[in-house]
């Protein structure tokens, strides 16, 4: 399998070069990648949950979206 | 608003490479602009990109595909991730999302509200966006690193294009 690369491109001599990854940058890249990942899923949830909730009251209420937007807005 | 408008580096991909890096940035400009074209070579929609800092970085995020909208928040350690929106290796060939990424003031120590703006390209009846809004709490910013953080390639012919903006 081809070894993941960067191009690094030096804006004070204008040199470009192609470098393969270290075990450890990959390592690092891919837990990054991974924690963010995690994160943003956690955040979608949350925001799901609180939607799904907010819902659920106005449901109860028998108000529409609309309706409760008129009455806390 | 500034009115100068100078290229400082520029690269386009020859061989899939999976993160690019600007290093060594001259400080002698007050903002950064980045614009990027750019393709994945996996299959992903919205691809998880990273972007590298001093310091922590706080992020605001928005996609959109005309059906669906989505939003949230993050706060990490160093790097940002941007959902950004460029086309997948499944897209219409030889199409490639725009991209581009405003740093202010990024050779000082102040924060730093950066803005990145993308949409894919695809000849199909579905467009992609995806605006972003990062915080860099502190520092000097002498390299910028873009990352494909689905682990994915940036295609053959992806661009990216660095100018440095003086005050006029």
């Amino acid at each position: 399998m081809t070894r993941p690369t960067r191009v690094e491109v030096n804006c004070t001599t204008g040199e470009t070069s192609i470098i393969e990854l270290t075990d450890a940058e990959i390592a690092q890249m891919e837990a990054d990648a991974a924690a963010a990942e995690t994160q943003r899923k956690a955040d979608e949830k949350a925001a799901a949950d609180k939607a799904a909730a907010r819902a659920s009251i106005l449901d109860r209420l028998g108000l529409t979206a609309d309706e409760a937007a008129i009455l806390l807005g | 608003m500034p009115s100068t408008y100078s290229l400082i580096s520029k690269t386009v991909i020859t061989t899939p490479t999976n993160n690019v890096i600007f290093s060594s940035i001259p400080t002698t400009y007050t903002d950064l602009v980045l614009r990027m074209s750019v393709r994945d070579t996996g299959s992903n929609t919205f691809v998880n990109g990273l972007s590298y800092y001093p310091n922590d970085a706080t992020t605001t995020y928005l996609t959109g595909n005309g059906s669906t909208a989505s939003s949230g928040r993050q706060s990490l350690q160093g790097y940002a991730t941007a959902l950004n929106a460029y086309p997948s290796g499944n897209a219409t060939s030889n199409t490639f999302g725009s991209w581009e990424l405003y740093i202010p003031n990024y050779a000082t120590s102040m924060a730093h509200p950066i803005s990145s703006f993308s949409v894919s390209e695809n000849n199909a009846t579905t467009a992609h966006i995806s605006p972003t809004a990062i915080l860099v709490q502190s520092g000097t910013i002498t390299q910028v690193q873009f990352v494909n953080g689905a682990g994915d390639n940036f295609a053959t012919g992806s661009s990216f294009y660095l100018y440095g903006i003086s005050k006029s």
